[in-house]
């Protein structure tokens, strides 16, 4: 008796020690779509001949002082509770350099990514969670009030994790305060979904996307058949086959399937895995990948190369690193 | 025939207070009361009066409890003689012929020529009306107190406007060549029919902002003469009065029609809650318009097992100090404080209080036996001058008397005194008293002369104590001892006297008395 | 001796048959009223609640455990201008759970008087004050320090710290 209650104790603080070491998904604060096309914060970028609208966060941000006066009270309460929040001003910053280097970047085979101007564009100020908020000022006489609408969105599977919209109250007062108390309004509820959310990834494993992305220099496009240990095998029925064998319960998603391209979403993966020594440690989208590029390399005998892009994504370049 | 309409006359008299009572049922008394704001309005009849009839309304000073609209129209024009009253349907078609109530908007948001308005008014008024209640509230929630002025929005709704007419009035003058004015007078008091909604369209509609285009500046300005709210008739009072000038009996007027439409318009009655006991305590002073002497009426709350609320008249009280509460609250108003006059219970803390005017008059009725002599009646009638926290109460004395047992030779005592009265508990006022004045004996005699009126009197003093006991407030049982002292007797006084044999002598007076 | 045992056994069994009432009283913790009435200053929350007791004190005390149960527990309904509050604790174990640690915090005169204060200018007065059947019924404004609140209950490890797990 005595023994089997010691091990249940030491079980469990395995299990606490396991938890403590799971990685916090990044936070970020995102204007909203609706928000930068009300205020013109709107840049257009000419993708493949057409131009494509997008919002223009750089400037969102240097320009609105709301929104700043915003983004800095909810930094302070989720600092709080131990989830800073990214900045996204600084992120911009990082960014900017990066796809000046990206823009000059070839692989290190000579083929270029396969990468359409849409895509690229959407990885910009990517982080785990974005928060992305949009409010209104309207005017009521001599009295202002701000309506606002916070959606908590999981970057990856883009699932909403908490919405909440609503009023402050309408009042001739500086408009700090308005917009404070629209913070304090949504916080709690908020925090509460963000909680949900949370419990969902340590009962059901996190949620994440796997993006194939095929180089000029692979030797085969997605759709072909190829052959893998004595068997002719589509590459992507292959690597569906791997998911089912090691995802939680087996749960992901096709979401896209061409020849130069595959992505799987919803793809439930445990948070914790074995490492080559046998220990227990809490994993993100790249980890959970490597065993399946280091399979894939012995295999196929080609390039692979993986890139996370936060926890929950990840690309698995094909040709070329 | 005869049978049957007294039947049904028995069933409507029955019936009639059985369903008022039931109205009265549902009608909750609350603490909640915020200031009104008024503006008052000169009805002219087209004669030589017009002038002064405006003037007297113009400079009529208003109680400190109203805030005042300024408006365009201060004067509206009947055309009826002087001699006959107006009617509330000949009123009610002059203020909807004009448009008081965009007046009254515009006097509150500071309306400029070219239809700009602001909100200094609003946040003025809301920050003066703010209770300590709100201030504290305030102070707990994110938009804190910056937001308090906020509350003069709901105040709009508390505009009223009161229409002043003045009727048959005459001039009289007597045989010395005294000049005497009396006067009629009725106030027809309407109100804003605004409510949150209305007053949100009207800022939708009507509020021009600087960035604004021309064409929408226009349109809103165009909105704001189009602007249909109505004005309510809420109460009617009349009065009249009298006095050497006629400005004199018009304000007279105006300030009783004021004391009755508070009685008449709910809204107008100041409510507040009791917070603190011996003694008795509520946060209302001067900016309520509170006076020594105001009388309130105690109410405390019960809900039954469905959740009905009901509340509960109690007691009377007065008001003893007067606090001076006229600035913004910063959450620690002074009190004034009350002394509690009837009621079986002990008003309680946080019971409310409501406004129930009263005249402070006192009407005393008995049977007198002793005194100068004989048996008759007294009439007495009193005036509160001043109410204390300890229940002592200064009344100034009208005194009358009539001896029955000597009819033939009419005796009677007339005087003026004052009363200090000490409640031994608020069922019991002694009251130690002294009357001076006159005992008549008016035989009919044939003497014309100018010194018949003081020879046929003597000088009467009276000394005594009175003890008033509560029976069903304000009905109070008195019973007064007294000693009449009969001094400085005239010649005529004398000689009638010997017949009715009048004398300085203890004497005791039993009655009602009935506070109005 | 034997009266004193008498005393002592029957004090014994009065103490016990109080504590179950206020277990009982306890699990059945859910009537009474609350109002969010605005957005409080942060880490606030400013709610009306309403109490029943013998006395105004006793009700004036009830609606205070009562604003802290409902924060805890029930959680706060919303109004025009401020959104709704979930409870620091969701699950409807814990109350079962934690059951001593709760009638501890709870107890008169207990730890959850730290987290509430009373904004009601004096006493409960006008119609926030009502002579109910058996007593009083009273309502008040209050200032919950949810976020203190919060805080102390993750510490004691009765709620779950949002970053817990990572």
């Amino acid at each position: 008796m005595k023994k089997s209650l010691l091990i249940a104790a030491l079980l469990l603080a395995c299990q606490l020690v396991g938890w403590s070491q799971a990685k916090k998904p990044t936070i970020m604060v995102v204007p909203a779509d609706a928000f930068c096309q009300r205020y013109g914060y709107i840049q257009t970028v000419n993708a493949m001949g057409e131009t494509v609208s997008s919002p223009d966060y750089s400037r969102a941000m240097k320009e609105n002082a709301d929104i700043r006066t915003l983004v800095s009270a909810m930094a302070d309460f989720m600092a709080k509770n131990d989830f800073p929040i990214q900045s996204l001003e600084q992120e911009l910053k990082r960014l900017q350099t990066e796809d000046a280097e990206m823009a000059m970047m070839t692989g290190r085979g000579g083929g270029e990514v396969e990468e359409t101007p849409l895509e690229r564009l959407r990885r910009t100020a990517r982080p785990d969670i974005i928060l992305d908020l949009d409010y209104e000022i309207h005017r009521v006489g001599p009295q202002k009030q701000v309506s606002f609408n916070l959606q908590a969105i999981d970057a990856y599977s883009s699932k909403i994790i908490s919405g909440n919209t609503g009023v402050s109250t309408a009042a001739n007062v500086p408009m700090t305060s308005l917009l404070e108390e629209c913070v304090l309004s949504f916080k709690d509820n908020f925090l509460s979904g963000l909680q949900h959310y949370f419990d969902d990834l340590f009962a059901n494993g996190r949620e994440i996307s796997i993006t194939f992305l095929r180089y000029d220099n692979c030797p085969f496009y997605f759709d072909d058949d190829i052959e893998i240990d004595g068997e002719d095998y589509e590459f992507g029925e292959w690597i569906e086959e791997w998911l089912q064998d090691n995802t939680v319960e087996g749960r992901f998603t096709t979401a896209a399937s061409s020849a130069n391209r595959l992505r799987f979403n919803q793809v439930r993966i445990p948070l914790y895995a074995q490492n080559r020594r046998g220990r227990d440690v809490a994993i993100d989208a790249d980890d959970y990948v490597k065993p399946l590029v280091r399979e894939l390399k012995k295999k196929l005998n080609v390039t692979i190369g993986s890139s996370p892009r936060g926890l929950g994504d990840v690309w698995i370049t094909v040709g070329d690193k | 025939m005869i049978k049957k309409i007294f039947i049904s006359a028995l069933f409507i008299f029955l019936l009639l207070p059985a369903a008022s009572g039931q109205e009265k049922v549902k009608e909750v008394v609350t603490s909640n009361y915020n200031r009104n704001s008024i503006s008052m309005v000169t009805v002219l009849r087209g004669d030589s009066y017009d002038s002064q009839a405006t003037s007297a309304v113009r400079y009529y000073k208003i109680s400190e409890k109203f805030d005042l609209n300024s408006l365009k129209t201060r004067t509206v024009r009947v055309s009826k003689t002087r001699s006959e009253p107006i009617y509330q349907s000949e009123v009610d078609e002059v203020v909807n012929k004009i448009r008081f109530a965009p007046e009254i908007l515009a006097s509150i948001f500071n309306r400029d020529a070219n239809g700009m308005m602001n909100d200094k008014t609003i946040l003025y008024r809301g920050n003066y009306d703010a209770k300590d209640q709100d201030v504290i509230n305030a102070r707990a929630a994110r938009v804190g107190t910056d937001a308090l002025g906020e509350l003069g929005h709901a105040l709009v709704s508390g505009s009223y406007i009161v229409l002043t007419d003045f009727s048959k009035i005459e001039r009289d003058t007597d045989q010395k060549g005294n000049v005497h004015w009396s006067t009629n007078a009725q106030a027809f008091a309407y109100k804003i029919g605004l409510d949150m909604d209305t007053l949100n369209d009207f800022y939708e509609k009507c509020w021009i902002y600087d960035d604004d285009t021309d064409a929408v500046k226009q349109e809103k300005r165009l909105a704001f003469q189009n602007l249909d709210i109505p004005m309510i008739p809420v109460a009617e009072a009349r009065t009249s009065s009298s006095a050497s000038k006629l400005e004199d009996a018009m304000n007279s007027c105006i300030g009783d029609l004021i004391f009755k439409l508070e009685s008449r318009i709910p809204a107008w009655e100041v409510a507040v809650t009791i917070i603190g006991k011996r003694p008795l305590r509520a946060k209302i002073g001067t900016k309520e318009g509170l006076r020594n002497g105001d009388r309130y009426r105690a109410y405390s709350y019960t809900e039954d097992s469905r959740g009905n609320l009901k509340s509960v008249p109690h007691g009377f009280l007065r008001a003893t100090e007067i606090s001076s509460n006229s600035g913004m609250s910063i959450g620690e108003t002074e009190p004034s404080k009350f002394y509690q006059i009837s009621g079986l219970a002990n008003i309680d803390e946080g019971w409310t209080i409501k406004q129930s005017n009263d005249l402070k008059i006192g009407v005393t009725a008995g049977l007198r036996t002793g005194g100068t002599g004989g048996t008759g009646i007294g009439i007495d009638a009193d005036f509160l001058a001043n109410t204390s926290n300890v229940g002592t109460m200064s009344y100034f004395m009208l005194s009358g008397a009539f001896d029955l047992s000597n009819a033939d030779y009419m005796p009677i005592q007339f005087g003026i005194g004052f009363a200090y009265g000490f409640h031994l508990t608020r069922f019991v006022e002694l009251a130690p008293y002294a009357v001076i004045g006159l005992e008549h004996i008016g035989y009919s005699s044939t003497d014309s002369s100018e010194d018949r009126f003081m020879r046929e009197s003597a000088m009467l003093l009276e000394p005594g104590v009175r003890a008033a006991i509560n029976v069903a407030y304000p009905l109070q049982v008195v019973a007064k001892a007294y000693y009449d002292v009969l001094a400085l007797q005239g010649s005529t006084y004398k000689m009638y006297n010997y017949y009715v044999g009048h004398k300085s002598g203890l004497g005791f007076q039993f009655g009602v008395k009935w506070t109005f | 001796m034997i009266a004193l045992t008498l005393l002592m056994t029957f004090s014994a069994v009065s103490a016990n048959a109080q504590s179950k009432d206020r277990r009982k009283s306890f699990k059945s913790w859910d009537n009474y009223e609350i109002t969010t009435e605005k957005v409080g200053v942060d880490g606030t929350k400013f709610v009306k609640v309403w109490g029943f007791g013998k006395t105004v004190d006793a009700a004036t005390m009830a609606a205070k455990e009562n604003a802290v149960h409902a924060c805890i527990f029930r959680g706060l309904p919303g109004c025009a201008t401020a959104m709704s509050t979930p409870p620091i604790c969701p699950n409807p174990n814990t109350l079962e759970t934690h059951e001593d640690y709760f009638q501890t915090f709870f107890a008169p005169g207990g730890p959850y008087l730290a987290y509430v204060s009373m904004t009601t200018d004096g006493v409960p007065s006008g119609t926030d004050r009502r002579k109910v059947k058996g007593g009083y019924k009273v309502g008040i404004y209050v200032q919950v320090m949810y976020d203190n609140l919060k805080r102390k209950l993750e510490a004691d490890g009765v709620a779950r710290k949002l970053s817990s797990g990572f």
